[in-house]
């Protein structure tokens, strides 16, 4: 036998509590469907050498577009990007504004005035902490989960579906 | 016999060197776009269709030390062959750069300055949905629309960077190069030098903030290429030899999420001071974009050249809708098609009016 449902509103009625109950579902159910669920985090991670703590947002765009080349102490900043097109790259990017076609063909246009190769794209979480932790001035973003106490997290993004 | 073993060993190991000199060694890239086109905007030669190597480009760059780079870019285009006499070959770039910060960086040497949006980019193929770029920028028409006259080519000096305030970048840059007063006749001397004290002097100041990229160029310099119509001057005491030019240019894009729109508009002054012959030019296009996904991305654009020269008076506008479709980072296949316009006028009465179409499609490689 199924067990009945407690009724908030009224106990003796149970053809109400029934359709009280409906009204909760449906409630659930369209906000389930309407409300973007908060999965996972991205992390922007950097080497722990790094000279600052956390960053704004201005910045790490300034970073991923070669605006700026170099952290406060001279050091040169060296990005990573992530190969497959996933949730995390996408809220990272979506994040800064663009979308991951828009940075490659700034990437390029880079590349072709001279400013420098086009980022090294990373396969996998664990090579990007590898790559991230043993790199000078480095800086990538990741799955939250992924992070150890190897890097130095400078922002989080929540990533909504 | 030595020599030539020693000579085939230099040769040999010479491109071996430069692969193996790792991060900081020469990097070698470039990119090709091949088309064919179907167009039928000549009455006389009916429809044509044709398959063509639009452009090539070889870059060779290298970070000569702390701050300093250099570059050289090779164009090659339409079907370059010396033996048909076909197409062209240009020594595009050949620079060195000093990047003290991104407020200031100094370029020595050829490259295309920064004028307006396009300018600077107009070349690179992989960069562009366009096969057909907005006339005032489509080199590979240079044999019958007057490309050099809309936007400076090649300058040999330029400062430029940005300066942040608050949430908004300050673009500058200013340039220096010759005229269009270059010697090109090997009889009357030195071919490709300057030929008057005049030279080219131009920039461009703009701003960012998100997704808005907005500026105002110029350049100024003398133009004596109209020297050959002298004879013909009304009033005949009239020198055309050499008349101050200047272009001013517009240019405003802006980018929201998966939509983009780009517009520019550049007038050509001769300040001829002279109200019955006129050789003024303008060039407008405007283009809407919209990535679908990151494989698909389609527009719509629209341009625009007139010559306001009197007594002859002409127009050229274009219509032209296409997509592009990227095929990992390396490939894009491209689609375009546009509806040309063509008229003429002599003393206000209208005495050409031509209509046609294109269609192309084009694959572009980036190696």
């Amino acid at each position: 036998m199924m067990p009945r449902f407690p009724c908030f509103f009224n106990d003796d009625s149970e053809k109400i509590s029934t359709f009280s109950m409906k009204k909760v579902i449906y409630v659930f159910l369209f906000l389930a469907y309407f409300t973007p669920p908060l999965l996972s985090q991205v992390a922007v991670i950097a080497h722990r050498d790094v000279p600052v703590d956390q960053i704004k947002k201005s910045e790490l765009l300034d970073f991923f577009i070669g605006d700026i080349k170099k952290w406060k102490d001279g050091t040169a900043v060296v990005i990573f990007d992530m190969k497959e097109k996933k949730d995390v790259k996408i809220t990272f990017y979506k994040y800064l504004g663009k979308t991951s076609s828009r940075m490659k063909s700034i990437w390029m246009k880079n590349m072709l005035a001279g400013e420098g190769a086009p980022p090294k794209a990373v396969k996998t979480p664990r090579q990007m902490l590898l790559e991230v932790a043993s790199t000078p001035g480095a800086i990538g973003f990741i799955d939250a989960k992924y992070v150890d106490k190897s890097v130095k997290v400078l922002k989080t993004i929540p990533i909504k579906k | 016999m030595l020599k030539k073993i020693i000579l085939f060993t230099f040769v040999v190991t010479l491109p071996l060197a430069a692969q193996s000199s790792g991060e900081n060694g020469l990097k070698v890239f470039g990119y090709f776009q091949n088309i064919f086109q179907q167009e039928s905007l000549n009455r006389s030669t009916g429809v044509i269709n044709t398959f063509a190597l639009q452009q090539l480009n070889l870059f060779m760059q290298k970070d000569l030390a702390k701050n300093w780079t250099s570059l050289i870019n090779v164009e090659i285009l339409n079907n370059y062959s010396s033996s048909r006499h076909w197409g062209a070959i240009n020594l595009q770039e050949a620079w060195i750069r000093y990047r003290h910060s991104a407020a200031f960086s100094i370029k020595f040497g050829l490259h295309t300055p920064v004028f307006n949006h396009l300018n600077e980019i107009k070349n690179k193929t992989p960069l562009l949905s366009y096969i057909i770029r907005p006339l005032a920028y489509e080199t590979s028409f240079k044999e019958f629309i007057t490309v050099d006259e809309f936007a400076p080519d090649r300058a040999y000096l330029q400062v430029s960077g940005y300066i942040p305030w608050r949430t908004v970048k300050l673009d500058y840059a200013i340039f220096g190069g010759n005229g269009p007063n270059v010697n090109s006749n090997p009889e009357v001397g030195q071919t490709g030098v300057d030929t008057t004290g005049a030279m080219m002097i131009g920039g461009r100041f703009g701003v960012r903030h998100a997704g808005l990229k907005a500026g105002l160029s110029f350049t100024w310099d003398r133009y004596s290429q109209l020297a050959s119509i002298d004879d013909l001057a009304v009033p005949a005491d009239r020198d055309y030899g050499e008349i101050p030019r200047i272009r001013f240019g517009i240019d405003a894009q802006y980018q929201w999420n998966q939509f983009g729109i780009e517009n520019e508009y550049i007038h050509v002054n001769y300040h001829d001071e002279n109200d019955e012959i006129n050789f003024d030019r303008d060039f407008f296009y405007s283009t809407i974009n919209y990535e679908h996904r990151e494989w698909l991305n389609s527009y719509f654009s629209f341009w625009l050249i007139q010559q306001h020269a009197s007594p002859v008076k002409s127009e050229m506008g274009v219509f032209s809708l296409g997509i592009s479709c990227p095929i990992g980072d390396r490939i894009t296949i491209k689609l375009q098609t546009g509806k040309v316009k063509t008229q003429a006028w002599v003393a206000d009465k209208l005495t050409l009016e031509a209509r046609g179409n294109y269609y192309d499609a084009a694959i572009s490689v980036f190696f």
